[in-house]
Formats: structure tokens, C-alpha cells, sequence
């Protein structure tokens, strides 16, 4: 364990319905050792100083997706972030936008699973006989794999890119980047054969011809997913569909 | 909605984001602006009318007109080519630390392009003001 | 119609208006055409284009472009901000609709008017 560096102060946005009519922000003072992330400060204020403070976290180390925030202005993972690399002696802390906020630090990530559902992030074959009794596995060539896929299947459902969009603030029915790129993900699997299913979710009024580009999504995402590269090439897909060229 | 604008206007985030939101606000602006010019055209066909109206360089209203033209055309090819598929890069394998290709180089070397012929045009334009 | 065939429209009007927005502003401009801003801009310049055949096929695309894409994006963003009731977004796209036929009305008028001057 380092010894301690410097003491840098937390404003955390809080809020319990309970008690509350609106969210207030409150300061705590945290001593910073070289290496902590602001999961570490977040844990050592609700040990020491502030009990009531609530926050999700898991894994502690930018796998699980849970610990999604506001920090600084922009979204990040708490584990993830160096409390020293953001330079700064007061830090931040606000639920992430775009969700509604439960209490204090945790937002409700229903709006992220029910879009992501109705892409039908599955894989769809016609050939039940085979699904019901396997003989072998489908053959994918590693080309396969990483050249159209595999970047899109890292995602962790952290939410962060629905927190990001602006299409997302305005547009309450916007199908949102994870819907979007698990749709390209799936259509452009060479496993799968549910394409024509999917793009009619994604075709739609609310569906992927809503994205502007802001690729805010792709900024702040944690595994590198890249959810903006993902719907512009959805974006591709349908039209070369459309005009009979080869995807 | 408002809570979207002021996290676009927190100056945290990369320049595409507001370049969309200088799109839109352009794309409104012209919407209202040219209704009312087609409007004024379709009555300038009398001559009588004709004395009274402004031309398009000089005058600041239709300056403004024309410079938010050219911003949200050419901001507007830039996107065209985003979201048939070009200049976004393609699926690699993510190793850490992550770099999303769609806003890698080939994007920002367009955004530069963009920002640089919006420059100039807008300069030609202010000359001929003068 | 699917949400990709208007969108498809509207990328080809987009461009098509690139082009001939740059042909309208043209004959304004005295550093790109060298005319004299007065003579070009003057009710004989505009009489005298205006008779042209080209002209007025130009025009009769350059209406079509801007009566489409101006009101499709319109009706996008409508939809994003306000829509979700399927009667609102009826009523978005109905009204914008029928914004963009006024507006290819006002300058199909202005433009045969013209030609046939």
C-alpha cells in the first residue's frame, strides 16, 4: 500500500426519493494514494465518512459494467479511472444522463435491455433439425470472426453510449448504439440467417436512420467496441440490400 | 432536450458532437429562412417590388444565410460519406488501449478538411459582402 | 415506404442540391462570374436567365432537391423531439408534407412565371 499523496475533494451528486425533492451535490474529502481509481474513493467515503452513499460495482476491474458515472463531465468506468490521471484536486461525480436516476450514483438501465431485446440479439437459423439434434459446429474462418464481428461482441452493457447519444436525450424511442450495433452484429455473423427479421426492427421510424453521428457513443466506450462504426455499417448493409449490390 | 443540449455544450467532448449540433441549428435556420425567401422571389417578379429588395451579397441577413449554407453543405457531404461507409475504418481487433477507428484518423483528417474549406468559402463570401 | 427508401431520396436530393445551390448563387457573385453584382442581380439579369430553357430545368430540379430534403430532415428531427403517439407522428409528416408541396408550389409559380415573360 502507498502512503498518501494529496487529499482531493469529491463532489458527489446525491438524491434518495425518498427524502428528497431534488438532487443536491455534497463534498467529501478523500486521501489519494498513487494508483487509486475513483471505485477506491467512492468505497473509502461509504466505509468512513458517509454510509447512506449508494453506487453499483462488481467486478473492479472494467469487465462487468456496473460501475458506469459522470465523472468530470464525461462517462466513464469508476474502476477505470485513475483519480491522479484526471489532474484535477476537486472531482465530479453525477449518475449518468439519460437514465432515470433510482437513487444517489444508480440509474435504471431498463430503457438499455428492453432496446437491446428487441433487436433479438440471438442467433436465428432455419434449419430446426439441425438446432434440435447438432451434428457439428458452423464453420467460421477466423477472417470471419475478426474482420466483421468480433470488435461489436466485446460489449459489456455498461449503458455509458445510451448515456452519450444526444439522439438518446431527445428521442425517447430511439433503439440506442447497443441495439444497434448487437443488430449489426448479428446480421453480419456469417452463422446467422435471421437478417431480414432484424432489419425490419432496426428500418424504422425510430430505428437506425436516427443517428447522426455524433459518435459521442464511441468516445466513451470502455472495451472499444466502436458502437458508431457499428450503425454506419448497418447503415451500409440495408442500403446495399436495398440496391441489390453484394454486403 | 434540455438536459442534451447543456451536455453538449459542457465542452467535454470530441468535435463531432458538435458539429451535429451546429448541423441542426443551420438546417433549422435555413428552413425558416427560406421559406421566406421563396416567398419574397415568387413576389418579386413585379418590377415595381423588384427596387425595394436587397441582393444576396449585400446584405448581412443573406450573408448569414449563405455562410450557414455552406457550413451545413459541406459538413453535410462529410456525413453523407460517414453513413454510406467510408472514411469510418473497419472491424478490428480491439487491443488495449482502445482506439475506435470511426473517430481515428480518417475522420478527423475529414473534420480538418471540412473546417478548412468551410473557412475559405465563408472568406470568399465575406469579400464579396465588402 | 420504407424508412430507408426516403432516406435514400433524401441523400441523392442532398447532393443534387450541393450542385445546383452553387449554380443559383453563381451569377451573384462577382469574384466567381465577373459580373458586376448590380447588372446580375437586377430585374433585366434575372429577366434575361430566366428565359433560358436550362434555366428553368435546372430550377424544376433544384425545387424538387430543396421542397424534399429541407422538409424530410424537418420531419426527422419533428419525430425524434415529438413523436412516440403514432397520431403525432402522423400529424409531423402530414404537415410537413404539406409544407414542402406549398413550397414547391411558391417556386414552380416564380419560376414559369419567369419563363414565360
Amino acid at each position: 500500500m502507498s502512503k498518501e499523496i494529496m487529499e482531493v475533494t469529491f463532489r458527489i451528486q446525491r438524491f434518495d426519493p425518498a427524502k428528497d425533492r431534488y438532487p443536491y451535490f455534497r463534498e467529501y474529502r478523500v486521501p489519494v494514494r498513487r494508483g487509486m481509481t475513483v471505485l477506491e474513493a467512492l468505497i473509502y467515503i461509504k466505509e468512513n465518512l458517509d454510509a447512506t452513499l449508494s453506487f453499483r460495482y462488481s467486478c473492479r476491474s472494467a469487465v462487468c459494467g456496473s460501475c458506469g458515472m459522470l465523472i468530470n463531465g464525461v462517462q466513464r468506468l469508476a474502476c477505470a479511472t485513475q483519480i491522479l490521471e484526471l489532474n484535477t484536486d476537486v472531482i465530479e461525480v453525477a449518475p449518468m444522463p439519460n437514465y432515470p436516476v433510482i437513487k444517489d450514483l444508480i440509474v435504471d438501465l431498463t430503457r438499455l435491455f428492453e432496446t437491446h431485446r428487441k433487436v433479438k440479439p440471438f442467433l436465428i437459423r432455419k434449419d430446426i433439425k439441425e438446432q434440435e439434434e447438432p451434428t457439428k459446429e458452423y464453420y467460421q474462418t477466423w477472417k470471419d470472426i475478426v474482420d466483421r464481428i468480433l470488435q461489436f461482441t466485446y460489449c459489456i452493457k455498461c449503458g455509458m453510449c445510451l448515456s452519450a447519444c444526444p439522439t438518446v436525450g431527445y428521442d425517447k424511442e430511439y433503439l440506442g448504439p447497443v441495439a444497434l450495433t448487437q443488430a449489426f452484429r448479428y446480421i453480419a455473423d456469417t452463422r446467422d440467417e435471421g437478417a431480414n427479421e432484424r432489419i425490419k426492427v432496426v428500418d424504422s421510424p425510430h430505428g437506425c436512420w436516427n443517428c447522426h453521428f455524433a459518435a459521442s457513443c464511441s468516445e466513451v466506450c470502455p472495451k472499444g467496441v466502436d458502437p458508431a462504426l457499428a450503425i454506419q455499417l448497418l447503415k451500409k448493409v440495408i442500403i446495399k440490400r436495398k440496391l441489390g449490390l453484394k454486403i | 432536450m434540455i438536459r442534451s443540449i447543456s451536455q453538449i455544450l459542457s465542452k467535454r467532448y470530441m468535435i463531432e458532437k458538435y458539429l451535429h449540433f451546429l448541423h441542426r441549428i443551420t438546417g433549422i435556420y435555413m428552413v425558416v429562412f427560406l421559406y421566406m425567401h421563396v416567398i419574397l422571389a415568387s413576389f418579386r417578379i413585379d418590377k415595381a417590388i423588384w427596387c425595394i429588395l436587397n441582393t444576396a451579397f449585400s446584405n448581412p441577413v443573406m450573408l448569414s444565410f449563405v455562410v450557414a449554407a455552406i457550413f451545413h453543405g459541406i459538413n453535410g457531404l462529410r456525413l453523407i460519406l460517414t453513413e454510406l461507409g467510408y472514411m469510418v475504418g473497419k472491424p478490428t481487433l480491439p487491443i488495449f488501449p482502445y482506439k475506435a477507428s470511426s473517430i481515428g484518423r480518417q475522420q478527423k483528417v475529414a473534420i480538418i478538411i471540412v473546417l478548412i474549406l468551410f473557412f475559405i468559402l465563408s472568406a470568399i463570401a465575406f469579400i464579396e459582402f465588402i | 415506404m420504407r424508412e430507408s427508401t426516403l432516406w435514400l431520396f433524401d441523400i441523392i436530393a442532398a447532393i443534387i442540391l450541393v450542385i445546383t445551390v452553387l449554380i443559383h448563387i453563381f451569377p451573384f457573385s462577382t469574384l466567381i462570374s465577373g459580373i458586376g453584382i448590380k447588372e446580375a442581380v437586377g430585374i433585366n439579369g434575372i429577366i434575361e436567365r430566366g428565359k433560358s430553357l436550362t434555366y428553368l430545368v435546372t430550377y424544376i430540379i433544384f425545387l424538387a432537391a430543396i421542397s424534399y430534403h429541407p422538409f424530410y430532415r424537418l420531419r426527422l428531427m419533428l419525430i425524434e423531439y415529438f413523436g412516440g403517439n403514432s397520431v403525432r407522428e402522423k400529424i409531423i409528416s402530414i404537415g410537413c408534407l404539406i409544407a414542402a408541396i406549398i413550397l414547391l408550389v411558391l417556386g414552380l409559380y416564380a419560376t414559369i412565371v419567369l419563363y414565360l415573360q
